[in-house]
């Protein structure tokens, strides 16, 4: 009996100590996200009050919007470039930097600095800079005899440009990768290395299966972040040329900032949050058959 | 033993809630600084609102701004609480990035400044809400004569009421570099048709492949159309009822001589331009004097010259013998507005007079909203020698010439969708009939939507 009363108390200091976490939770975060269900059911300005109207926003966003579907899609098409060349690139340098090189940690400061970054105005200036039709990138290519590309104004290859920035900004998926890299038993390499595996078959039969968690959370939090992406195209491109990077999360931010539509932003939010979803479902899916965990799953 | 320990557990908690919480009050108030520089930040009264201790009256005052706006207007308020003991005027100032947001909200939470900036497109909308705005008709400490009456009329006044007065006054004109285009066509008395700036541009573009006579892109392109169609209807492009006001042929044409610009090399092609949309004076080449003018808003002087580096003339918009408008937009720089929340009307309406009339106060703030509206302020600056005789004398023409009267209406999405159908254009995917065609249809349903929903 005692002991119950001591536990509870107990229970009571620890959700004391996590309470400003909690507060903070339920008010900016758990009651934003339960109201906006409310709100895209309505008619609703900052400035007025919403007003009830069932599913129309969302019939809206579907039949009459003549840009919500394509931002979508182009939302797609900027995740399918952005993530797997991020992650190829950062399993690349997280390789390289899993080394036993000189100044190792200086380097991985180094290569984690462009993350911190973010999408700040002097990234959008610095990329223009970079991709103009005389910018630099253009001017190596002519030096070695190769046509200029517009590579922000033209609408074939805005969106890859803007996806690059993102792929540079590779960072914290480094880091991960890092710690997995570190995960794996040095015993595997020799033993492979004794029956003559060369350096690709290690990669592909050791270190890839083994590092397989860390790829899979790694591909799920990218993914997310991807179809939430915004600064990179808001800042680089506004959406432009000929809305080629106009990606779903600009079209959510001009809904309810700049026609203040707020009703109307909350059912298109729901459509992306429907859409990460099941994404995100699928993935776990298809990695819960791939998945190698050292304690065979159970936790 | 225990108890004290757990003591300590609890206090600790309780502290960091505390910092939590004092942390995010902190947070708050320095988030409307917004990104632009601005010294000292947002500020954010502590001691506002509650005001009357002996007498005394606390009014909030909000703008957006750079910092010589900053420093002018701060110096202003300075001046204005030496005059009046009895006043505390604090500011809450920062960059324009995030300012129609917060302002909105506090609008419509009855917690905006007493007297705020605003700019003039978000009054349609402001108004569409209620009467947010105090109708400054009703107060006769405001002196309305020094204001150009069809101006007031035509940019501030809804449903009969005056919900604004301008900080300053604003239109479009030709600045041009003067380093480049030396010969007599250009200056502050001539004026261009728009075939001689297609001639002009062709030729130029000719002799120097690198350079293009007009710096534009898609937002400036879409002014010279509507100017370019206002010559051809007199009216903006719809009327107070929603209604379509110029004929797709003359769209079509519109479209076909931004085509031919293109082609004859009078403007960049728009995988050049595009890039530098809503920042035209990054384009290196306006830099490097291999772009001629640019047909912008007349307070884009100083941002035009590139932290001096060029030397900006002023030449009045492209005039049209026949034309039957006269292409010119005038509009407030911005406007001062006072929420009908406030608690001291009497007081706003004193400060809001002072600011925009008295001499001293023009004095100050010189010209960092813009050519002032008032005529009495006008005047003082001219004394100054501030506002430059250049400048009044384009200022001047564009007034005789008579300015386009846009319907004080809800947009909705109009501007986007002329940004989309100019870039259509622009990059050659849509044809000029083709896209005049779609543009007059989709443009025909939106205004009937706008009109229903009114």
């Amino acid at each position: 009996m005692k002991n119950k009363k001591k536990k509870s108390l107990s229970n009571w200091i620890g959700l004391l100590y996590i309470s400003p976490w909690l507060i903070g939770f339920l008010l900016f975060t758990l009651y934003p996200i339960l109201s906006s269900i409310y709100y895209s059911f309505t008619d609703f300005s900052i400035a007025s009050a919403p007003v009830w109207i069932g599913f129309k926003n969302y019939i809206e966003i579907f039949t009459k919007d003549k840009l919500a579907i394509p931002s979508l899609a182009i939302t797609f098409k900027y995740v399918f470039l952005s993530v797997p060349a991020k992650l190829v690139f950062a399993l690349f340098v997280a390789m390289i930097l899993n080394t036993n090189m000189k100044g190792v940690n200086f380097y991985r400061t180094v290569y984690y600095l462009p993350s911190i970054l973010g999408g700040s105005v002097a990234i959008a200036v610095l990329w223009r800079f970079l991709f103009r039709r005389d910018g630099i990138v253009n001017l190596i290519l002519q030096a070695v005899g190769l046509p200029y590309v517009d590579w922000i104004g033209s609408p074939k290859f805005a969106l890859g440009t803007v996806a690059l920035l993102a792929v540079w900004q590779f960072g914290s998926s480094m880091v991960l990768f890092l710690s997995g890299l570190k995960q794996v038993p040095q015993e595997l390499y020799e033993a492979a290395e004794v029956d003559g595996a060369t350096k690709m078959r290690q990669f592909f039969s050791i270190t890839l299966p083994m590092i397989t968690p860390v790829v899979s959370f790694n591909v799920i939090m990218q993914l997310i972040n991807g179809f939430q992406e915004f600064t990179g195209p808001y800042v680089i491109t506004s959406g432009g040329p000929l809305n080629s990077t106009y990606v779903f999360a600009i079209h959510l931010y001009n809904s309810a900032f700049k026609y203040f539509r707020t009703g109307y932003a909350s059912a298109l939010s729901w459509i992306l949050f429907m859409a990460i979803m099941i994404f995100t479902v699928i993935l776990f899916k298809f990695f819960d058959r791939f998945t190698y965990y050292e304690d065979g799953g159970k936790f | 033993m225990k108890n004290w320990k757990k003591g300590i557990a609890l206090l600790t908690a309780v502290g960091i809630m505390a910092g939590m919480t004092t942390g995010c009050g902190g947070g708050s108030g320095s988030a409307g600084a917004g990104a632009a520089p601005a010294p000292g930040g947002g500020q954010t009264g502590e001691n506002g609102g509650a005001g009357a201790s002996d007498g005394q009256v606390v009014l909030r005052f909000a703008w957006w701004g750079g910092e010589e706006r900053h420093n002018a207007t701060l110096a202003a308020i300075e001046k204005y609480q030496e005059l009046n003991p009895n006043v505390i005027i604090e500011p809450e100032y920062g960059g324009f990035d995030g300012y129609q947001q917060k302002l909105i909200t506090q609008l419509s939470g009855n917690s905006a400044a007493d007297i705020i900036q605003i700019d003039q497109p978000w009054l349609a909308d402001i108004n569409k809400q209620g009467e947010l705005l105090m109708d400054l008709n009703t107060t006769d400490n405001i002196d309305l004569s020094q204001f150009d009456e069809t101006f007031l009329k035509n940019c501030l006044e809804y449903d009969g009421k005056i919900v604004g007065l301008p900080t300053g006054m604003n239109t479009n004109v030709f600045l041009y570099n003067k380093d480049v285009l030396k010969d007599d066509r250009f200056g502050a008395d001539k004026t261009l048709t728009w075939d001689e700036l297609m001639e002009i541009g062709t030729e130029m573009h000719a002799q120097d492949p690198e350079f293009y006579l007009l710096n534009v892109e898609q937002t400036i392109v879409n002014l010279m159309l509507h100017s370019y169609l206002n010559q051809k209807t007199g009216e903006y492009i719809f009327n107070n009822n929603y209604e379509r006001t110029f004929t797709e042929e003359q769209l079509r044409d519109g479209f076909q001589m931004v085509v031919d610009w293109i082609d004859n090399g009078v403007i960049e092609p728009a995988e050049v331009n595009g890039i530098y949309l809503n920042r035209w004076y990054e384009n290196p080449k306006w830099i490097d004097g291999k772009l001629g003018i640019c047909q912008v808003w007349l307070s884009s002087q100083s941002t035009a010259t590139v932290d001096g580096s060029i030397d900006v003339g002023v030449m009045p918009m492209i005039r049209e013998a026949d034309g039957v408008g006269s292409g010119v937009m005038i509009r407030p720089s911005q406007v001062y507005g006072i929420p009908s929340s406030t608690k001291y009307p009497e007081e706003a309406t004193k400060f809001l007079d002072w600011l925009v009339n008295d001499p001293e106060a023009a004095a100050i703030l010189k010209d960092t909203r813009g050519v002032p509206a008032s005529a009495a302020a006008r005047k003082v600056l001219l004394d100054m020698e501030i506002l430059s005789e250049e400048n009044n004398r384009v200022v001047e023409s564009a007034m005789e010439a008579g300015a386009m009267t846009i319907p004080n209406l809800p947009t909705g999405d109009m501007e986007q969708m002329w940004l989309d159908a100019i870039q259509e254009v622009e990059y050659k995917v849509a044809s000029p009939e083709d896209k005049a065609k779609e543009l007059v249809a989709d443009f025909d349903e939106l205004l009937q939507e706008l009109k229903d929903s009114q």
